[in-house]
Formats: C-alpha cells, sequence, structure tokens
C-alpha cells in the first residue's frame, strides 16, 4: 500500500518508450556525433563545431526521450574525461618536496623549493578548473535543451552542476595514491604552506591562491549545492585552525621577546595583513573570521600578559607619556572588548597606585614632625603671616599647609594627566575614563585628610596665590578646586573645613578679593548645591551688615561728640557682629587652648578695659541694643586688632603701631607707668584679665620679637614665666614708620591630630543627626521598610552630603529604637523596620 | 499621440525586414534559401541565437551563417518574419508547380516581399496591433528577456492577433472561458466553441503546430504564444479537416511531453467534438498511436468523477 502511493506521489507515470512515430532517432549514431564534438571542445578544438548542429542532436535525444540516457552519457563521458586526462595532468605535477612529508604534514624541503613545485601544482589545478569551467559551459550551450526539459522535469542537477560534482569527485576526492591523500588535502597543505611563507614575508602568488580559492567557492559537499556547504568551507576551518595555533605560538613568543608597544603594533599589522589576505588571496567572506582568530589569539587571551608587561606595559607606557602606544593598546583591546575591561582594570590600578603615592608623600610630610607643632606656636612671636611667605620649610607647621597645597596639586596633576591619556589615546572612551575617575575619586576619598586640604588649597589661593594673577589664570586656579572637591565624597566635613578658613580670611581680612570669593562661593554653589552654600553666603552677609554697623556707629559717636565735651579723642570702632550658629567661631579657641573653653562660652566681658576703652564698648553695646532688641553681644577680643599711635625716645616721629586687642591693652597699661617702674606677668594679668595663654603670646610678641620689642623683660629669655618683669623699652628704635606686631597662630594651617580629631568627632556627630534625620523621614514616609533597603534608601539621601558609613546608620537605627521611633517587626521574612507614630 | 514613437520603431523594423540592411547573420533553410537577418534582433528574443553567435564561441557564430536543417524552408522564412513583424502570415501554399518553379530561393523571397509589400496597409495594422498597444498601454509583448520566458508559457500574453479585437471579453473560441491548464473546470457537457471569425479559410494546422515547436526549440517564448494561440483559432474552424490528424502527429512528436498547451488543444478539440472525429480513420489511428493522446481523453472522459490525480 504504501509502496503504491509512494510511486504514485513521487516519479511520473512514464509513458512506454516506445510508440512514437519517428522514434527511429538513432542514439548509437547521434551520440558518437556528440561525444566527438565534446572531446574536440575539451581539446580547445571547438572552433570548427556547428553549434547548430550539435544543438539539433542533442535536441532530438531529449525530444525523443532519450534525455537521460543522454545525460547519463555526458556524465559518464565527464567522469572518465576527469579522471584519466585531467586528474594525470593534475598528478604529474606532484614533485618530490609535496610528497615528501615528515610526521607533521611539514615538506621537508627548503621554503622556496616547496614554493615553486606548490605552485606549479596549483598552476595545473587551477587551469583545470578554468578550463574545464569553459568547456561545461559550451557542453552546456550544446546540452540546453536537454537542461530545460529532462533535467527540469526529472529533478536532476544540470549538466554543468553534475560536472562539477564530477569534477570535486574525479579530481579533489580522489586519493593521488591508493589509500594515500587525496588532492584537495595536497591542496590545502600547500595552500596553508604558501600563506605561511607570506606570513614570513615571503612573496608568493597570491592571485594563484584565490584562484584556486574561487575553484573550492564553486564546488559543493554535494550535488545539491547548498550553500553553506562550499568546500571552501572545509579549507577554511583547516585554515582557521592552523593560523589560532601559529597565532597563539607568535603571541607568546611575542609577549616573551618583545616590548608592549612593537606587540600593539604587530598585532595591528597583523590583523591588516590577514585582512588583505582575504581580499588579495583567500575569499573575503573569511575576513571576519580569520580576524576573530588573531583578535582572539593575539589581543585577547594576551590582553593581561601585554598590559603588565614589565618595562614596556600599560605603566610604563603612562610613566613614560607614550600616547601613540598607549592608543594602540586600547585599539587593540576596543576590538575584542567593548568595555575595555582589561585596559581600564590596569588603568585604575595605575591611578590607585598614583594616587596612593601621592596621599602617602602627604602623610609622611605632615606626620615627620608631629610633636613639634606645638613648639611652633612658641616660636619667638614671629609674624605668622610672614613666616609663611619667607621661611615656610622652616617652620613644621606650614611644612604641613605645604604638603596640602602639595598635595591638591598632586592629585590634579594626576588627573591632568589621566586625562590627557584618556584624550590622545583613548579617543576619549566613556567606559575608561569614568573609571579612571571613579578611582581618582577612591583615591581623594581614601585621603582622611582629602576635605582639609582642599579647603585649605582654596584658602591659600584667596589668601596668595591668586595675586597678581589674570582673571583666567584665578578662574583656573578656582576650576581646579572644585574638580578635587568633585571626587570628595565627604562635602560635610569639606563644608566644615570651608567655614573655618572662610571665617578667619574673612576676620582677618586676609583674602586678596572678595569678589574671587564670591566666584568661589557661586560655583560650589552650582556643584554642590544652594544648602551647602547657605551658610556661607551667611558669612559674607554677616560681613556686610557689620561694615554697615561699623559706619553707623562711627556717625553715632560723631554726632555725640559734637554735642558733648570735645576734650577726648575720638576713638575709631570697627566691628564685626557674626551670628553665632554661621561662624565657626571655635576655630579661634584652638589656639588659645581648651583652658579657655568654658570661658569663651561664657562670654569675654571678664577682660578689663581701660575707661575709654570700656565707654566705647558699652556705647557700641547701647547702639546695637537700639537698632536689634533682644540680641547679646559676645565680645572676641583674641580676635580683634587695634591701631596705635605711639611715640619712642629714640624716634621723633610719630609711628603707627597695628597689634591685637589684648597688645593694645597690654600696652596702654605702660603708658601710665612712671619711667623705669615694671609690671609683673601677674600684675598685668591681674589688670587685664586675659587668659594666660593669650598674655604669653601678646606678651612675647612685645618683648621677645626683636622689631617689635617695644617692652624688656626680665629675665631676659624666650620664654614667659610667672614672676617675669616688663618694663617700656627706652631702647626701642623702630626702622619703619608703620609697625605691625604680629601675633602667632593667626593663619590657617593645617589641624594638629588633636583638632583634626575633633574636627572628625564633630563632623560624625552631626552625620549622626543628619543620618537619624534621613531614616525618621525615609521611615515615616514609609512606615514599614526591610532593613537592607533602609540602608539603601538613606545612603542614597545622602550621597550628596557624604559617603555614610554602614555601621553608623545601624547604630543610629538602634538609637531610634531605643528611642521608640522604631520597632523591629518580629514577623516579617526579613529584618524590617516599623514606623511609630 | 503616443503611438508615434511606437510606430515609428515597428515601420524601422519591417523596413528592416524588408531591405534586410545590415544585416551580419544569414540563416539558410535546408533547401538552401537564404534570409539575411540581424543578431540584435533575434538574439535578445532567442536563447538558441544567443549561444550560436556568442563570443565567437562556435563556428556559426565566427562565419556568420548557419542553418536551419530540422525546420521546413517556410518555418523558417515565417520564424524570421515573426522576429521582425511580431507576427507571422502563413501564404497560401503555392501550387505545385508553381512550388517546384520557384526553388531557387533567393527569387521568391523576392517575390514574397513584394506580395507582403502590397498588402502592406492591412498588414501592418494586423501584426502591431495598435489597439492593443494603446489597451495595454504598452508594446503587447513585454517579455523583456528570453532568459525570464524561457521555460514560461504565460498565456496572458499570448498574441497580438488576439489582443487585437476589440472587446476583451471575446474570446477566440466563442463564448466559453478561455482554456487554462491543470484544473480548470472543463467538464464534458461544455459545449464545443463556435468557429471563430478570426480563422482562416486555409488550416494551417500543421504550419502552426510547426511553428509552436520552432519557438520551442530555438526558445522564443512570444513565437511559441502565438502558434498556440492561432492553432487554437484555426481548430474552432477546421477541427473536421484531415489535415488535423497530421497536426496531431506533429504536436507530439515536436515537443516535449511536459510542453502540455498544444496537447490540450489537441485533446479538448477531440474531446468536443469526438463523436465526429474519432470515427476518422486517421484520428483513430493517432489515437491509437500516441499514448498521451489516449491518456489525455481517458482524463476528459472521467472528468465527471471527482478529481483524482493531482
Amino acid at each position: 500500500m504504501m509502496a503504491t502511493m509512494s510511486r504514485r506521489g513521487g516519479a511520473k507515470i512514464r509513458p512506454p518508450r516506445r510508440g512514437l512515430q519517428g522514434a527511429d532517432v538513432d542514439f548509437d549514431t547521434t551520440w558518437p556525433i556528440l561525444e566527438g564534438a565534446f572531446k574536440e571542445i575539451h581539446t580547445k578544438n571547438a572552433s570548427a563545431l556547428s553549434f547548430e548542429e550539435l544543438y539539433r542532436n542533442a535536441y532530438k535525444i531529449v525530444l525523443k526521450k532519450k534525455g537521460e540516457e543522454l545525460y547519463n552519457k555526458v556524465a559518464r563521458f565527464e567522469e572518465q574525461w576527469l579522471g584519466s586526462t585531467v586528474r594525470t595532468e593534475i598528478v604529474r605535477t606532484l614533485t618530490p618536496p609535496l610528497t615528501l612529508t615528515d610526521g607533521a604534514g611539514r615538506t621537508l624541503a627548503t621554503s622556496s623549493e616547496r614554493r615553486t613545485a606548490g605552485e606549479k601544482f596549483l598552476k595545473s589545478l587551477k587551469h583545470a578548473w578554468e578550463d574545464y569551467q569553459v568547456c561545461m559551459g559550451m557542453l552546456t550551450d550544446v546540452l540546453m535543451y536537454m537542461d530545460r526539459v529532462y533535467c527540469t522535469d526529472h529533478r536532476q542537477p544540470s549538466i554543468f552542476a553534475k560536472s562539477m560534482g564530477l569534477f570535486r569527485d574525479q579530481i579533489l576526492r580522489t586519493p593521488v595514491q591508493p589509500a594515500s591523500t587525496t588532492l584537495l588535502d595536497v591542496l590545502t597543505r600547500i595552500v596553508l604552506d604558501q600563506i605561511q611563507m607570506d606570513r614570513d614575508g615571503e612573496a608568493i602568488d597570491q592571485f594563484l591562491i584565490k584562484s584556486n580559492v574561487y575553484m573550492l567557492e564553486g564546488l559543493y559537499e554535494s550535488d545539491l549545492e547548498v550553500e553553506d556547504e562550499k568546500l571552501y568551507l572545509r579549507f577554511e576551518k583547516v585554515f582557521l585552525d592552523q593560523s589560532a595555533n601559529f597565532y597563539r605560538d607568535e603571541g607568546e613568543r611575542m609577549l616573551k621577546e618583545s616590548d608592549a608597544g612593537s606587540y600593539c603594533r604587530h598585532a595591528k599589522k597583523r590583523i591588516d595583513e590577514e585582512n588583505d589576505r582575504c581580499r588579495s588571496t583567500l575569499s573575503e567572506s573569511t575576513s571576519a573570521k580569520i580576524q576573530a582568530v588573531v583578535e582572539g589569539e593575539l589581543i585577547r587571551h594576551k590582553m593581561k600578559g601585554l598590559i603588565e608587561m614589565e618595562n614596556s606595559g600599560v605603566a610604563f607606557m603612562v610613566d613614560n607619556d607614550k600616547f601613540h602606544e598607549l592608543s594602540l593598546v586600547f585599539d587593540l583591546e576596543a576590538r575584542v572588548d567593548p568595555r575595555k575591561s582589561e585596559l581600564t582594570r590596569a588603568m585604575q590600578r595605575l591611578v590607585t597606585e598614583m594616587g596612593t603615592d601621592i596621599n602617602n608623600a602627604a602623610l609622611t610630610t605632615s606626620e615627620a614632625t608631629p610633636q613639634r607643632e606645638a613648639a611652633g606656636d612658641d616660636e619667638d612671636g614671629k609674624p605668622a603671616e610672614e613666616g609663611a611667605k619667607q621661611k615656610l620649610p622652616a617652620k613644621p607647621l606650614s611644612q604641613q599647609t605645604v604638603a596640602a597645597l602639595k598635595w591638591v596639586e598632586e592629585i590634579l596633576r594626576l588627573k591632568d594627566r589621566f586625562d590627557k591619556i584618556c584624550t590622545t589615546s583613548f579617543s576619549s572612551d566613556q567606559t575608561v575614563s569614568s573609571a579612571i575617575n571613579r578611582s581618582m575619586a577612591d583615591v581623594v576619598n581614601t585621603f582622611s585628610r582629602g576635605s582639609e586640604y582642599i579647603s585649605l588649597f582654596i584658602d591659600d589661593n584667596m589668601k596668595r596665590g591668586i595675586r597678581d594673577k589674570t582673571e583666567a589664570e584665578i578662574d583656573s586656579t578656582l576650576e581646579k578646586a572644585i574638580m578635587v572637591l568633585r571626587y570628595l565624597s565627604d562635602k560635610d566635613l569639606f563644608e566644615t573645613y570651608y567655614k573655618k578658613h572662610l571665617c578667619k580670611r574673612l576676620l582677618l581680612k586676609k583674602s586678596v578679593s572678595i569678589d574671587v570669593e564670591k566666584q568661589m562661593i557661586s560655583r560650589m554653589k552650582i556643584e554642590l548645591g544652594n544648602s551647602f552654600t547657605l551658610k556661607l553666603e551667611a558669612m559674607f552677609k554677616d560681613m556686610t551688615l557689620s561694615e554697615e554697623l561699623s559706619n553707623g556707629f562711627r556717625a553715632h559717636i560723631a554726632g555725640v561728640m559734637d554735642g558733648a565735651h570735645n576734650n577726648s579723642k575720638p576713638v575709631d570702632l570697627s566691628i564685626r557682629v557674626l551670628t553665632s550658629m554661621t561662624w565657626p567661631l571655635e576655630a579661634f579657641r584652638g589656639a588659645s587652648g581648651e583652658d579657655r573653653d568654658e570661658n569663651s562660652l561664657g562670654g569675654r566681658d571678664i577682660t578689663l578695659y581701660p575707661p575709654e576703652i570700656e565707654r566705647l564698648k558699652s556705647g557700641f553695646e547701647r547702639f546695637y541694643a537700639q537698632k536689634y532688641s533682644g540680641r547679646k553681644l559676645t565680645w572676641y577680643n583674641n580676635m580683634g586688632d587695634a591701631d596705635l599711635r605711639a611715640r619712642f625716645p629714640r624716634s621723633t616721629r610719630i609711628h603707627d603701631v597695628n597689634c591685637s586687642t589684648y597688645a593694645m591693652l597690654i600696652l596702654l597699661l605702660f603708658n601710665d607707668l612712671p619711667a623705669g617702674e615694671s609690671l609683673s606677668l601677674e600684675e598685668i594679668e591681674a589688670r587685664t584679665n586675659i587668659p594666660r595663654g593669650d598674655l604669653a603670646r601678646n606678651l612675647q610678641s612685645l618683648a621677645v620679637a626683636p622689631k617689635t620689642r617695644f617692652l624688656v623683660k626680665e629675665p631676659m629669655s624666650r620664654d614667659i614665666n610667672s614672676g617675669d618683669r616688663f618694663k617700656f623699652n627706652d631702647d626701642f628704635k623702630p626702622s619703619f614708620i608703620k609697625i605691625k606686631v604680629g601675633v602667632v597662630s593667626a593663619g590657617n594651617k593645617v589641624e594638629n591630630d588633636r583638632e583634626r580629631k575633633e574636627t572628625e568627632k564633630k563632623n560624625n556627630d552631626s552625620r549622626g543627626f543628619v543620618i537619624e534625620a534621613a531614616v525618621v523621614r525615609i521611615m515615616k514616609q514609609r512606615k514599614q521598610l526591610p532593613h537592607a533597603q533602609l540602608l539603601t534608601e538613606t545612603i542614597t539621601q545622602l550621597s550628596h552630603q557624604f559617603k555614610p558609613d554602614v555601621n553608623m546608620i545601624k547604630k543610629r537605627i538602634e538609637g531610634l529604637i531605643e528611642r521608640e521611633y522604631l520597632e523591629r517587626m518580629e514577623d516579617a521574612p526579613v529584618p524590617s523596620y516599623k514606623y511609630l507614630a | 499621440m503616443g503611438d508615434k514613437p511606437r510606430a515609428e520603431l515597428f515601420g524601422a523594423l519591417h523596413t528592416l525586414y524588408q531591405s534586410r540592411d545590415y544585416s551580419d547573420l544569414v540563416i539558410f533553410a535546408r533547401d538552401s534559401s537564404r534570409h539575411p537577418v540581424h543578431r540584435a534582433i533575434l538574439c535578445p528574443r532567442s536563447h538558441f541565437f544567443h549561444i550560436a553567435v556568442k563570443e565567437r564561441r562556435w563556428r556559426d557564430g565566427t562565419e556568420g551563417h548557419l542553418t536551419l536543417a530540422e525546420d521546413d524552408p517556410e518555418v523558417v522564412r515565417l520564424l524570421v518574419e515573426y522576429f521582425y513583424l511580431l507576427d507571422y502570415d502563413p501564404i497560401v501554399p503555392p501550387p505545385k508547380d508553381a512550388e517546384s518553379a520557384s526553388i531557387h530561393g533567393s527569387d521568391k523571397s523576392d517575390a514574397l516581399s513584394v506580395r507582403t509589400g502590397s498588402t502592406d496597409a492591412v498588414q501592418y495594422g494586423h501584426v502591431y496591433g495598435t489597439s492593443a498597444v494603446s489597451a495595454f498601454g504598452g508594446p503587447a509583448h513585454r517579455e523583456p528577456r528570453f532568459s525570464a520566458t524561457f521555460n514560461g508559457h504565460d498565456r496572458r500574453d499570448s498574441s497580438l492577433t488576439v489582443h487585437a479585437i476589440p472587446g476583451h471579453d471575446f474570446s477566440p473560441f466563442g463564448d466559453r472561458p478561455p482554456i487554462g491548464r491543470g484544473k480548470s473546470n472543463r467538464s464534458l457537457g461544455n459545449a464545443a466553441p463556435e468557429p471563430s471569425p478570426l480563422a482562416t479559410a486555409e488550416p494551417n494546422l500543421v504550419l502552426h503546430a510547426k511553428m509552436y515547436a520552432a519557438g520551442d526549440r530555438y526558445g522564443v517564448a512570444g513565437l511559441k504564444s502565438l502558434a498556440l494561440d492561432k492553432f487554437k483559432i484555426q481548430l474552432t474552424r477546421h477541427w473536421d479537416m484531415a489535415e488535423f490528424a497530421e497536426a496531431i502527429h506533429v504536436v507530439y512528436n515536436t515537443t516535449p511531453s511536459s510542453d502540455k498547451d498544444m496537447r490540450e488543444a489537441v485533446a479538448d478539440t477531440i474531446g468536443w467534438h469526438g463523436s465526429k472525429l474519432l470515427d476518422k480513420a486517421e484520428v483513430e489511428c493517432a489515437v491509437m498511436e500516441i499514448n498521451g493522446l489516449a491518456y489525455e481523453l481517458l482524463k476528459r472522459s472521467r472528468r465527471a468523477e471527482p478529481e483524482f490525480m493531482g
């Protein structure tokens, strides 16, 4: 049943051969005519043949239903022709250098012998193929009617396709000798051998190989001629395998013997070569595949080794500004990895290494002389500001400041350096440059003094760095500061430092330009947001208001003076009224020692003033109380300064002396003292109530520092001790009209360890509150939240201020639970909290 | 007005056919009649001629002449006529004596051109079918490459002769729908078509069958469909002629069995007129001898039953 069905569906029911009128076409007489003609065609004697005659004969055979017979006859004819004549011809070109092979399949002859012999073989195969193509084209012409009628109706491959299959079987697939390799194997081996010669720099006949590749591309594994079953693919696979081996070895050898730069150049060259080879020698369809092989062997598997090559790898290139070679590395890796992960990793490692060096160098500088910091304070009354300018290296504290400045500069230089590499060598690749930036941020943030140093960098520039600079230069300096600031995650800590430094700059009038200060603030506003600069701006506002207050008070005094007694000279008062929450006034306590903490909190009014000063002070307090009721003024004398007009016995002129408020109080004591009399330290202390530390330092300035030695100390020594006596220095001979009495510790310096710890502790405390606030805010909104999610949200909320410590958050959550803001949810599958309203 | 350029081209072809100026190939018939032709006219439309002269590969091309030994001289002449005039118009075979008298080919062809020249105006309109051209908005024969239609049996684009008739509904077979291949609904009960008004007095059935064969042999698809249409038109009127039996043999012996169109025309006609035709000795002989024909007729006799064969 099945058999009948299938027969009916498949083959057509054929009419009997016999039975046609005129079926007298004599195949046996017609065929020899065709066969003879085919022979002529194959031996290139076709020009004498009449197409019409041959076509007519083939046509008649087909018309008389002898198509199948004709088809088979032609096939058999071609088979014999190929198997005998053509193959013999080709096999004859297989000369000894090609047939003698060692175990590995390589011939033993020299390459030039092999090449010559190979070319002979390739040439003969090429000619055989091309001739055969032409001949079969002609046969196809003659047998056109057979193709059209017989092959179409009987689903046979065209005679051309059939004969190509015969060529494949008879020429390429038949063993050269029984049980030996086929000509296809030989061909493959020879082509690969020649390609290897080409790779080794020997000139080969590319076109000859290309012709043979054409042949392989024109032949298929089966007569069905399936597109992805070309014989060429078989060759291609061997070619790719062999290439992979070759490049694997070559890559390993080069890694050992060569430097990274040459390696890159070589790899690039090899890839281009293989591309060219596909175009000139093989097939374009292989381009992508061989490229993948070379990239895999020379790049992907070697990238790590290449990058880490000693004395020539990426580290070397960065160290020596080998931008071009870096770009080669980049180009290579970009070929195999769009994320360039190896290179990125290497660059990050370098940034981290170099950054860590910078950090360590800064720490070493600052920690080399930690003990002498305190001693620095006692240095003989030398004005700190001048000292900072002139004798930087000599003073440990200043040295620290220099370390801070250096750190920022170095960080910026590091950034510039890698930025340049990114733009020059990595074509500003987003992935790499952002990875480098992340590493930069890590470097900045692992450095514990980052916040302080950045602020100090700005401080120094505000005080002197930007002097004599053009606007553009100032701009770029500010931009630099902002750039480093961008990396910083502990923005809150930075804010603390910046406030402190800004405070001193403003109060001590150390800023070169208030305009530039304001520019800086607005830059930070853009960069860090409004809330960040709010307090800083308030400080500027206080300064402006104070200016107005001072002027107002001055006018007020003048009015009073006009009306009242004119005998006493007016004392000019310039005042700064600072909002206590805005200004980091504790910054001024550090230098005076912690023994004054209580006093500073309790107010400064214990200081005893001479009457005219006292009058002025209370006058202002009244004036202020009129303007702003309910406000309490606290006087910070340790931050003030005074201008005095002084006469010295050995000078005929009146000198302008600028000194601290305390120094003024001390000096005024000596105004009323009869000549030759002296005051002891204790007496001065009792009559002024100046804190001992401040007193000692001011006395140092007045009695020890040679340029401003208005007083003579008894006994003569550097340190101020109890029992020391002071009297007016009659021998003082001022060299300038204007004399400035410096007081130690006015400048902004790097904090000492104790100060830093304090700052950090304070900062941590305030962070604690910020964290608690954030947690409560989140929980109030969410009511219930798993632990992990709460952590994440908190961190996200706070990230623009600082990078919260997870343990700190946990501790704060604990605290909130204790204080019954939150409670743990017992029944939750994951640890969760619930908000308690 | 769009007709003018077209008329110019067709007119030029016509002139070329008559003068044979610039001819670069000579076709001989087996009676040595000589037909100088133009490769540019023939080769693009016939795979056979294309190959014969291409690239100077064969002697035919290099020597510039070939002989079509397989065909009747008249078929060769009409083949050439077709290439130039897009139609062929069989002349009434001259009387026996006249044929023997004008055996020298060149004289005959001269005589022919004089004759065709005399009927120029009529033939012009008939052959080029300007009405068809305008009806279809372009040349009726739109077969740009022989290769594309080499194996094709496009019936729609059949002959100008058919298209030239006003009114598309008109069928040369009367009011029956045109016969299609394969599963068309040919029922036995269908009446035979009325004799077509286009049919000429001379049957010419054998001639058209031979022209069809020539079209097949030389790969000229347009000629095949033209001959097929002419054959069918003639059959509507001349099925009764003795020539029909001979035409049957020609049809079955000059085309491969896969070529169905002519065979169906024959079988249809026998089917319609079976009662009369099968009684004729020569038809009976043909049916007896030609298996394919017998099978076709058997299929038609079973038409009433459900289709069995795919």
